[in-house]
């Protein structure tokens, strides 16, 4: 009955889609440096190893150093393979194009504003720590999962950068996002406030976790082929780990009473 | 027939027919084009609009022609009248004579020194007429009194202004707004009792109106007199409870009386919440949160007035320096204990305390020595390295280096290199499963 009831809220959620369009940066802010950096870094990377690596070592060689590279729960836990090292490296591979330039987006979208805040260096540094987080609860749970315990291998800088969201929501939780929902194709631009952004990813977030969970307890392979917990890790870290990387003054700021 | 005849005829002509306007007109533009034309004057004299013009008309007349019967008549029949008719005090409606300087009557002033310069002269006149300075308008009396004393006092002219102001007392009357400049022009003069007792008069007669509470208060207030002014205020607050600007002016002189006390942030803290936008609330508001050691609230508060004032003005001024002078303090504040460096220290150590923890196979018991003595120096490394970039005044620098902590650009450069050495050299180790 519950997995049937995730199924459902997972049908109704496939066909909403939030796109953050606009927000108020406010005038005189830096170029933001690290922000781009990661992004350069990231496509950087995607480039070299989707399309000059494959035929320099030929596809089978790639495909296994590509296995390699990722994050595999179990490799982890029986201490094969890069290890720690391997959250860092999977974070910085892409399965596609697509894949690659929804989650730059997101870090583009989201980043310069906490990067704004908190300073480069700093935001660099915060981005290792949201990879960390995220990549260990999704160890963990991967590692629970019935069927297939961990030998799933995942990629993506999608759960560092739901830390940057999560640290966004902290850090600018009375702001709007000017957002085009499209809810069964239709879109509606809206201004949504960071808490209802954050409801949404947490929202689709769990039930995907969950669901995923109760169809495995019920002997079913499924997969939608999203990290939901390396998702909810990282929306964790960035709501906690937001606080130990900025400047009294800005949380001094931050903390004032609303007049 | 040349122009100014043909001119001159038609102009003569209309004032016959009792055309005055047209007459006037004609007879005006000969003057224009010939001033030495006595039959364009003399007629001139008859068309004219009041009786004071005809004057310089028939003067011209005996000017060019001074045997010009007519002319000589005409002046005698205007004198004859002016004499007749005189001046009449606004006072009292006697007849003026028309040099005196006080109406023999009522003694009302009648000639007046103006205050620019000095010359004396007509109380009708509204301009002084060699300066042209500003006089104000005699037939209005207080008005008129009251912009004379004033003129006097912004030109530093104070025992005149001083004798002036009874006049402007005696005919304010029962006008409130009036007896209020009075008052005011009292204090101006430093007679604080006589402002004191017109501004009582004032609550006598307009008991629901608090601007005289405020006036007579602030007159206390300036006197040194905070009791009689907590009294006043408090008056006022029993007819007008909730009136922003007699609730602020209650909290200053609690502030006068007794520093950062409770009554005056409370009724303070009513007043930005009755009048959101009052800036000189929220100044007073974060001086005294700051003076209690509430920095968030004072920085809320400051943050505010500052919002509210233009920075040119005495009031923005004061705001903006008032917010650094809390902000310096708060982020001093923040560097002094162990507290805010192990806040900091922990984001660094994080990604290696982590890693360490997925190579040791998620078991903190499974952690290998070297990659404890890894995590130790990194820990160092990230402690060094933030004292040198954020907090060069913390508790262990302070230990180490003195009261300045690390303050030269130097050693500065030095600690963090070394800091930041050995924290990638612990992170780097680490992930290498060492």
């Amino acid at each position: 009955m519950g997995a049937l009831l995730l199924l459902m809220l997972n049908f109704l959620l496939s066909f909403v889609f939030l796109l953050p369009l606009r927000d108020e940066r406010g005038p005189g802010k830096r170029f933001p440096l690290m922000t781009w950096t990661l992004i350069a870094i990231n496509i950087g990377i995607h480039i070299v190893f989707h399309l000059l690596l494959p035929p320099l070592v030929g596809e089978e060689m790639w495909k296994q150093f590509k296995w390699y590279l990722m994050e595999v729960p179990a490799a982890i836990r029986e201490g094969v393979g890069l290890g720690a090292l391997s959250m860092i490296t999977s974070a910085f591979l892409h399965a596609n194009w697509s894949h690659l330039l929804g989650n730059m987006f997101y870090l583009f979208f989201f980043g310069r504003k906490v990067e704004d805040l908190i300073g480069s260096w700093k935001f660099a540094s915060f981005y290792l720590v949201c990879i960390f987080v995220s990549s260990l609860v999704s160890v963990m749970s991967e590692l629970a999962l019935p069927l297939t315990q961990g030998w799933i291998p995942s990629l993506g800088a999608s759960g560092a950068i739901m830390g940057l969201l999560g640290a966004y929501m902290f850090l600018y939780s009375d702001q709007r996002i000017r957002t085009l929902v499209i809810v069964f194709l239709l879109p509606i631009p809206i201004k949504l406030p960071v808490w209802a952004f954050m409801l949404y990813m947490l929202v689709s977030d769990m039930s995907g976790a969950l669901l995923e969970q109760e169809l495995q307890a019920l002997g079913l392979l499924y997969s939608q082929g999203v990290g939901f917990m390396a998702h909810l890790g990282g929306l964790f870290a960035g709501i906690v780990c937001a606080y130990l990387f900025l400047p009294g003054e800005v949380l001094s700021y931050r903390y004032r009473p609303r007049l | 027939m040349d122009f100014i005849s043909q001119l001159l005829q038609r102009g003569i002509a209309a004032a016959r027919a009792g055309q005055t306007a047209e007459a006037r007109r004609l007879l005006t533009r000969v003057t224009e084009l010939d001033e030495n034309n006595v039959p364009a004057w003399l007629w001139l004299s008859g068309v004219v609009q009041t009786m004071r013009d005809p004057r310089p008309c028939l003067e011209n007349v005996l000017t060019l022609d001074p045997t010009n019967a007519a002319a000589q008549a005409g002046l005698k029949w205007l004198n004859a009248q002016a004499a007749e008719v005189g001046e009449h005090c606004p006072g009292c409606g006697a007849v003026l004579p028309r040099s005196g300087k006080t109406c023999p009557a009522c003694g009302l002033l009648l000639v007046i020194a103006c205050p620019a310069c000095g010359e004396y002269t007509d109380v009708s006149a509204q301009t002084c007429p060699v300066c042209n300075e500003p006089l104000g308008d005699f037939r209005t009396g207080a008005a008129y009194y009251l912009a004379l004393a004033q003129a006097y006092l912004d030109h530093s002219r104070i025992f005149v202004a001083a004798e002036i102001t009874p006049f402007v007392e005696a005919a304010a009357g029962d006008n409130a707004d009036y007896l209020a400049a009075v008052a005011a022009l009292y204090e101006a003069l430093r007679n604080s009792t006589r402002a004191a007792a017109i501004y009582e008069q004032l609550i006598a007669k307009h008991p629901m109106d608090a601007t005289a509470y405020l006036r007579l208060g602030a007159l206390y207030q300036h006197e040194g007199l905070l009791d009689e002014a907590r009294t006043i205020y408090q008056q006022a607050l029993e007819k007008a409870a909730e009136h922003p600007d007699v609730l602020f002016a209650l909290a200053q002189v609690y502030l006068a009386q007794d520093g950062a006390s409770q009554m005056a942030s409370r009724y303070l803290q009513r007043v930005a919440k009755l009048a959101p936008e009052h800036a000189p609330a929220h100044l007073a508001l974060a001086r005294l949160y700051h003076a209690q050691g509430k920095t968030p609230l004072a920085t809320a508060h400051g943050e505010r007035a500052v919002a509210l004032t233009q920075p040119e003005t005495q009031l923005g001024q004061a705001a903006r320096q008032e917010i650094k002078r809390i902000q310096p303090t708060q982020s001093y504040s923040l560097q002094q204990g162990w507290g805010e460096v192990t806040r900091r220290i922990i984001g660094f150590f994080l990604p290696l305390g982590l890693s360490a923890w997925t190579n040791a196979q998620l078991s903190a018991l499974k952690i290998s020595f070297p990659a404890w003595w890894a995590l130790l120096f990194g820990a160092v490394g990230a402690y060094l390295w933030t004292s040198a970039a954020e907090l060069p005044q913390n508790p262990g620098m302070v230990a180490l280096c003195g009261k300045e902590g690390l303050t030269q650009q130097g050693s500065k450069w030095a600690v963090g290199l070394v800091g930041a050495g050995l924290w990638l050299a612990a992170f780097a180790f680490i992930l290498a499963k060492g």
